[in-house]
């Protein structure tokens, strides 16, 4: 599996603290059969304000002593970087980082409390770019929690959906459990992603979250969701993303519209 | 629009009423097949869980001309013999065999009051009655009679009984007797019988209390004795008389008062003749004694002492002759008392004797009367019992066929019934596709739209094949579906006389109707002709024409709208296969296309790809969701409308014409999509194939410089081309 999603990085943001703790979340993403994992650690979020230089130096070190512990797991660059109007022209500017550093796609945060009117207008300029944005974790935002298909026009202009492994399996509320499910049901996710801080606190769950998606989904679509489409994405590749779909009215599937 | 300015679109279809009832039918085929399927479900479970009923049926024979006319005068017998009297005859017969009376018999004679059917009914009889049938055969004196019930041997049965008590009935009404005649026939005898029996007992009783074996034998015995003892008692009384004067003469002469020779029983003793004769002597002795002695002398003496011992022997003798009288006389008069006593004992029997034989006369006679009159109604019941049970030679009713024990169910009838369904749920469905048809809104025809939209039709093309992509009028130039898109090219070409058209708008009332498959493959036909065409992607919401060429959505339109960069348009235009045809594909979604759309940016960049292509088609989202399409219709030269046969609303047609008519767009026409009614005619099909091959190769040769990669390789071999329009010209 790939991990698209994920605060591995020492000391940067409320990732793991130390090297060893870092070591510790990606030997458990080993065990779970993840081979590549995107550093994203918060960038421009307020809080955290990391420099593309600083994730690149730790990725670096990271990746070195992973290979000394003879850890099989690649770490790439990345960012999950903060929505804020001038998202664009710091993606321009190479002020933030785009997912495995090729600057195709960008994983973003949807801000929990709201989304801001003039979200789309942004995420417009960035695609003008040949930027596509991925949304990450989605289904943690409120007001999507309320209203799953409210992503939807957001789809439809093209951006993708990450949805974290915690949510899946229940560990971020049962909220964010529910939207998740009803996102994936109508078609709106394209990447399941650990969002794992740490081997302790928030683990990497995304072994145990397959699981449930080939419950949910069925095993081809669960693999696209964790291997094949962060695969594309991080080799740069374009692809048809699924036309979201509404809930099939039950007589259309019997009689196959 | 007026009707007359209808472009000739080289419309292959006829429109006769005919072919239109077959295409609507056949675009409903499944409702149709729906409607049919449901109504046999329906029949067949109906069919399986309906309890099975029987009809017995039997053939009765009516002869009116057999009647002797004298005999009969009452209703059931017709006075003339005339067609309509016959039939008369015959239908009241009919009816006399279903009347109330003859089956209230069967039905109390199989019990069918017990029966659940007629439980809760409140006439069971009038009930029972409706499960018959009668019907004169035509042209015939028969009369069919069927009796419908759940057991088959008991419909047999039951009709049997019915036919066989209308016959019965029939005959006693010609013997004048009415059961209800019969009837009181019957209980008369039933009535009379307990009498004659008593009557016959009472007699027998007395015959045998009285020893009456030979009272006859008795009575003549009786009679005889008497007589003899009558006889005797005569034969006695005589003696006894005679005895009785003997005695008296004897006692009369024992006194002197006669003489006793008058008596013969004592002139018949010798001995008294003899001292008779000796008193005669003694007296002449005496007398001549006394004449010579006198009286004294005692000759005298002693002949007068012997005449006195004579006198007294002679007496005593006498005496004795009237003691055995006198003895028998006693004893006759004995006899006489006993035969007398004797008599009246007989006489006493003999009266008895009578006394019983007047009472046995009486016994005898009134049974013989009850007897006999209980034996002539029996009699009568007899003859007309067999009267009735065998008929008589002028017998005019009769049962032909006695009904068989029905073998398969009348009801239901279950390859009848599945049939009939069938039937039922064609010309059912039949109906409902005429009522989905009339209440369906959606455009269906060329007349349809040219009529009721008043909107001309560049062409009528068919759904896109099975399995086949956007790009199927490249892949195969001579199909129907490629020839339909070079008639709306056709028809472009003269809609655009007289103005310049290079700016074309595609658009539709709602979302999947057809534009884009139509966009690409009219850009495809112009193309082919030879001209330089670029299709714009402007669904700026649903973009999708950059799937169809496998081109990424971005960059493209709106990246060209939004930037400021100063990029040539034609950095962002991508090539197709096709020669000629080139692509703008949509761009990122923007939040905002109406403003992207309505822009300067979009009229200079459209200016500025004009001059590197002869014809700029331009795709838009669908009038009725947006408002893009009314922003464009202000850039472009005409505007093109898809509507799609069975799918779009009128209404909403008309809305859109009337929108986009507002916003000053120059309509060109309309293309109807998914119409591809020729597909589905099995027959048909190869005329159109001829026809469209035959446009098609005339064509290909004026396409030839715009031929594809793709359209090349399916081009036919110039033989088969030859053979081809040989045949269809030939």
């Amino acid at each position: 599996m790939i991990d698209l999603h994920a605060h591995v990085l020492p000391g940067l943001d409320d990732g793991p603290r130390t090297i060893r703790d870092a070591l510790a979340l990606l030997r458990q993403m080993a065990d779970q059969g993840i081979t590549t994992v995107v550093a994203t650690p918060h960038m421009r979020d307020g809080h955290y304000d990391v420099t593309v230089d600083q994730m690149h130096r730790e990725v670096e070190r990271v990746n070195r002593a992973a290979v000394d512990e003879e850890i099989p797991v690649t770490v790439l660059p990345g960012g999950e970087v903060a929505l804020v109007p001038d998202v664009s022209e710091a993606i321009r500017c190479g002020t933030v980082p785009s997912l495995g550093a090729l600057g195709r796609y960008v994983l973003i945060e949807m801000p929990f409390q709201n989304v801001p009117v003039g979200v789309r207008q942004v995420l417009f300029a960035v695609q003008l770019q040949g930027v596509t944005p991925v949304l990450a974790h989605p289904e943690r935002s409120f007001p999507i929690q309320r209203v799953p298909s409210s992503i939807e026009p957001f789809v439809q202009a093209g951006a993708l959906v990450q949805i974290n492994a915690a949510s899946l399996v229940g560990q971020g509320g049962k909220d964010a459990e529910r939207t998740a499910v009803r996102l994936l049901e109508r078609g709106l996710v394209h990447v399941v992603a650990s969002d794992a801080h740490d081997a302790v606190e928030r683990p990497c769950l995304l072994g145990a979250a397959r699981d449930r998606l080939v419950r949910l989904v069925g095993a081809e679509e669960a693999y696209r969701l964790v291997r094949d489409r962060p695969l594309r994405i991080l080799e740069g590749r374009p692809f048809k993303q699924p036309r979201p779909r509404g809930k099939a009215l039950w007589w259309k599937r019997v009689l196959g519209n | 629009m007026d009707r007359t300015t209808r472009t000739d679109t080289g419309e292959p279809h006829g429109t006769s009423p005919l072919r239109q009832a077959i295409d609507l039918l056949v675009g409903y085929r499944r409702v149709v097949g729906i409607v049919t399927l449901l109504t046999v479900a329906a029949t067949l479970v109906f069919v399986f869980s309906a309890t099975p009923r029987y009809t017995a049926e039997s053939l009765v024979l009516i002869e009116p001309n057999k009647l002797n006319v004298t005999e009969f005068k009452d209703v059931y017998d017709p006075t003339t013999r005339s067609g309509a009297d016959q039939r008369e005859f015959i239908e009241t017969q009919c009816k006399l065999m279903l009347s109330r009376p003859v089956l209230r018999q069967v039905f109390d004679r199989f019990d069918f009051g017990a029966h659940a059917r007629f439980a809760g009914a409140a006439d069971p009889v009038a009930a029972f009655q409706d499960l018959f049938s009668v019907e004169r055969v035509r042209n015939t004196r028969l009369a069919r009679v069927t009796f419908e019930w759940t057991e088959p041997e008991m419909a047999a049965r039951a009709l049997s009984q019915v036919v066989k008590t209308y016959i019965e009935e029939y005959r006693r009404r010609r013997l004048g007797v009415t059961v209800d005649g019969l009837g009181a026939l019957r209980r008369k005898a039933a009535d009379l019988r307990p009498t004659v029996e008593a009557k016959a007992r009472a007699l027998q009783s007395f015959m045998a209390e009285h020893n009456m074996v030979s009272l006859e034998e008795n009575h003549d015995i009786i009679n005889e004795r008497l007589k003899e003892t009558n006889a005797n008692l005569t034969g006695i009384e005589a003696a006894r008389i005679a005895l009785e004067s003997r005695c008296r003469s004897i006692r009369e002469a024992l006194d002197g008062k006669r003489s006793v020779t008058d008596l013969p029983e004592v002139m018949q003793s010798e001995l008294i003749r003899e001292l008779k004769v000796e008193l005669t002597k003694l007296a002449q002795l005496e007398a001549d004694y006394t004449d010579r002695f006198g009286d004294r002398h005692p000759e005298m003496r002693r002949i007068r002492s012997n005449v006195e011992t004579l006198e007294v022997r002679i007496q005593r003798e006498i005496e004795g002759i009237l003691a055995g009288v006198t003895a028998d006389l006693d004893r006759v008069r004995t006899q006489q008392g006993d035969l007398e006593a004797a008599l009246s004992k007989q006489e006493r029997l003999v009266m008895e004797q009578n006394r019983l034989s007047v009472r046995y006369s009486m016994l005898k006679d009134t049974y013989a009367s009850t007897n006999a009159s209980y034996r002539s109604i029996i009699k009568r019941i007899e003859e007309i019992e067999i009267a009735s049970a065998a008929g008589t030679k002028e017998d005019n009713v009769f049962e032909i066929a006695a009904p068989k024990v029905p073998g398969q169910p009348s009801f239901p009838r279950k390859r009848e019934a599945l049939l009939m369904a069938l039937f039922a749920g064609l010309v059912l469905g039949v109906g409902v596709s005429l009522l989905l048809h009339g209440l369906d809104g959606t455009v269906k025809s060329v007349d349809e739209v040219e009529g009721d939209l008043g909107l001309p039709v560049l062409g009528q093309v068919p759904a896109l094949p099975a399995g086949a992509d956007e790009l199927h009028a490249v892949d195969e130039p001579t199909g129907y579906f490629a020839e339909s898109f070079r008639s709306v090219r056709t028809a472009l070409g003269f809609a655009a006389a007289g103005a310049p058209l290079r700016r074309i708008l595609v658009t539709s009332a709602s979302p999947s109707e057809g534009k884009d498959v139509t966009s690409i493959n009219v850009a495809i036909t112009l193309a082919q002709s030879g001209k330089r065409v670029l299709l714009i992607d402007c669904d700026l919401r649903r973009p999708r024409q950059h799937n169809v060429f496998a081109l990424p959505l971005a960059p493209g339109l709106s990246n060209l709208l939004a930037e400021d960069g100063d990029r040539s348009a034609l950095e962002f235009v991508h090539r197709t296969p096709v020669d000629g045809f080139s692509v703008l594909t949509a761009g990122p979604i923007p939040p905002n296309p109406v403003e992207l759309l309505s822009s300067s940016r979009m009229r200079e960049r459209l200016d500025e790809l004009e001059q590197h292509f002869d014809v700029l088609l331009i795709n838009s989202p669908p009038v009725m969701a947006v408002s893009d399409p009314v922003v464009l219709t202000e850039l472009v030269h005409g505007t093109v409308v898809v509507l799609r046969g069975y799918s779009t609303r009128r209404d909403d047609a008309r809305r859109m014409i009337e929108l986009l008519r507002r916003s000053g767009a120059r309509l060109l026409g309309s293309i109807l999509n998914q119409v591809d009614a020729p597909k589905r005619r099995g027959v048909g099909y190869a005329d159109y194939r001829n026809y469209a091959y035959y446009r098609a190769t005339d064509e290909v040769a004026t396409d030839r410089s715009a031929t594809t990669k793709r359209a090349s390789v399916s081009f036919r071999t110039p033989a088969a081309e030859a053979t081809e329009k040989a045949r269809f010209e030939g």
